[in-house]
């Protein structure tokens, strides 16, 4: 009887040892594939990035969101600003930083321009994010139709990581909504964008 | 044992089985450089200061006015009177300064007739004949004298570009814009005569600063990120320099099997990745990329001996910036044989500012001084032509 015993527990013993090889080597398999997965994810960082850009776009959109109370933007002057201050009504607001300096988005400000002229240049407002004042006083020239032009340092928007200017609406209480990025072929999407932002913002064609 | 034929045989079959294994075209690394840079992180050294390699230097303020504000220096070509800048995206377009910094004129303009360009991207000069050529839009060249008059334009036939350059004897060199090979060599009239060394992707072909140049008689090209520098002489492409990082350098297959512009910084985290190269008759400056931490190499190629150090550890005992703002090579001027720095005036004028405060004295900052006092935060950049001490 003792002998049965012993080697029913040793047999037991032996299955428990190999389900737990068993298993084991399917952790391991497992893992290999995530470790893959993820060498796969590291080298096409730069489209996942757009990917997730994308995707944190499409969430501003639809939920908007508010800036710090307390952000403050510099005027050409060089004066230091409340944000909230120079919103006394709602404005569109566009995105603009010296990585954005590109033949791309030309048709977009063309667009935008002539949107300037049928709001007589007192419904949008230019914050930038200039390394060198330089490169401000080129964006000044480049762009003399927008009048409202103020700096700003770490906007905290996550369509920042996407490296394209982009518009949004803003009003007093700094909520950010209706989140637009240009980009090389969006001109009809942008027309349709800013005839909507047309009627959010009262605005009638001169 | 063996007849004659038979020696021969065998002694052929040796010679072919040497050749071959010592030399392919895929691979033209195997050949030895003319120089092989052993770069080791843990040669880093502390504690340097810009005068500890920079023995001489001039600065050329460029002058600030509407026509002649740059917005960043992507080529830079010196003649024996001007200063050629080309800025591709902002300004868009070639300045032409003298040697002093006072703006000449802006070459050629902006638009689509004769002698106007859409998208200049590259450019060179050529002194014999006192001309500038213009890459336009990836496939034209427009030729202009140094009076700035519009002379013709030439067109690629068959292959796109990104980079150019002119032989003495006008054959065109070109860094490939998505064509075959990454670099084509073609007739005067454009016409493609041979390529060499297989087009990867765009990361390692478009925007690459100093991409391809003239060095005496040789033709200087490079793909980004890689460690190798070509020679394209008449006859023949040969490696010129290596950077080697041993353990740390870059496998070929890593940027070779990338179909998309690979990401710098996750590649940074496990090597060593080349970013800028310039070069003169006896210095190379080099500049890497290692976890996302920016290093330079000033390498003497007399005595073969080089400083290695960090980016942001550097004391700018002369331009005296602080150190997120360090000036950096943006070209070689051949002429004179000096390294060519761009230095922001806004962080100057703020950095000889705060070095007055600290109370900092000497030649270098009584000169820094000077100068700030002419500037202003928003004019054209300070041009530095420093010419390399006997490190």
């Amino acid at each position: 009887m003792k002998n049965i015993i012993t080697i029913f527990f040793t047999i037991i013993l032996l299955l428990i040892g190999i389900f737990s090889i068993l298993q084991s080597e399917q952790y391991k398999s497992e893992y290999r594939k995530k470790d893959k997965e993820l060498i796969l994810y590291r080298e096409n960082a730069s489209s996942s990035l757009s990917y997730i850009s994308y995707l944190d776009s499409l969430k501003l959109v639809s939920e908007g969101f508010f800036l710090d109370k307390n952000t403050k933007v510099k005027s050409i002057n060089g004066n230091t600003l409340e944000l909230s201050k120079i919103l006394e009504e709602k404005k569109m607001i566009l995105y603009y930083s010296s990585l954005h300096f590109c033949d791309c988005f030309q048709s977009d400000f063309l667009l935008l321009k002539n949107f300037l002229d049928s709001t007589n240049c007192n419904k949008i407002l230019v914050l930038t994010e200039f390394n060198h004042e330089r490169e401000l006083k080129l964006f000044r020239k480049e762009n003399a139709s927008f009048c409202e032009i103020y700096q700003i340092e770490q906007i905290k928007i996550p369509m920042i990581k996407t490296q394209i200017p982009f518009l949004f609406l803003m009003d007093k209480s700094l909520r950010v909504s209706y989140v637009f990025s240009l980009s090389r072929g969006n001109s009809p999407n942008l027309l349709t964008y800013l005839k909507s932002i047309q009627q959010l913002l009262n605005v009638k064609p001169s | 044992m063996f007849n004659k034929a038979s020696i021969h045989f065998y002694y052929f079959l040796i010679l072919f089985l040497s050749v071959s294994c010592s030399y392919d075209t895929k691979d033209q690394t195997r050949l030895t450089p003319d120089f092989q840079i052993d770069i080791s992180l843990n040669d880093i050294k502390k504690n340097i200061k810009y005068s500890d390699f920079i023995d001489q230097y001039d600065f050329v303020k460029l002058e600030t006015s509407e026509n002649s504000l740059i917005g960043s220096i992507d080529e830079i070509r010196c003649s024996k009177q001007y200063i050629f800048i080309l800025d591709m995206f902002i300004s868009k377009g070639v300045f032409q300064f003298d040697r002093k910094g006072r703006f000449i004129r802006r070459v050629g303009k902006v638009g689509e007739g004769p002698g106007e360009y859409t998208s200049p991207i590259s450019f060179t000069i050529h002194e014999k004949k006192s001309k500038i050529f213009i890459l336009d839009n990836r496939q034209k060249i427009l030729c202009f004298n140094f009076d700035g008059g519009y002379i013709e334009q030439i067109r690629s036939k068959g292959f796109l570009t990104e980079k150019i350059e002119l032989l003495d004897d006008n054959r065109w060199a070109f860094i490939g814009g998505g064509t075959e090979d990454h670099v084509v060599m073609a007739d005067s009239q454009l016409n493609k005569i041979k390529s060499y060394l297989p087009f990867l992707n765009r990361a390692t072909s478009a925007l690459i600063p100093n991409a391809i140049f003239k060095l005496g008689e040789d033709i200087l090209v490079r793909r980004d990120y890689l460690d190798t520098v070509y020679a394209v002489t008449k006859t023949e492409i040969r490696p010129h320099i290596i950077f080697n990082f041993k353990d740390k350098s870059l496998p070929f297959e890593m940027i070779a099997k990338n179909q998309e512009n690979p990401s710098i910084t996750a590649l940074s985290n496990d090597y060593c990745i080349v970013r800028f190269y310039y070069e003169l008759k006896d210095y190379i400056y080099l500049g890497f990329i290692h976890k996302s931490n920016a290093y330079i190499v000033n390498y003497n190629k007399l005595n073969r001996s080089g400083i290695l150090f960090s980016f942001n550890d550097i004391k700018d005992d002369i331009t005296f910036l602080d150190n997120k703002f360090n000036s950096y090579i943006v070209g070689v001027d051949l002429i004179t044989s000096r390294f060519i720095y761009k230095v922001e005036t806004q962080d100057f004028i703020q950095g000889v500012e705060s070095a007055q405060k600290q109370h900092a004295e000497g030649e270098a900052f009584i000169k820094a001084r000077g100068l700030a006092k002419q500037l202003k935060t928003d004019d054209n950049p300070v041009l530095m032509f420093a010419k390399y001490a006997n490190f």
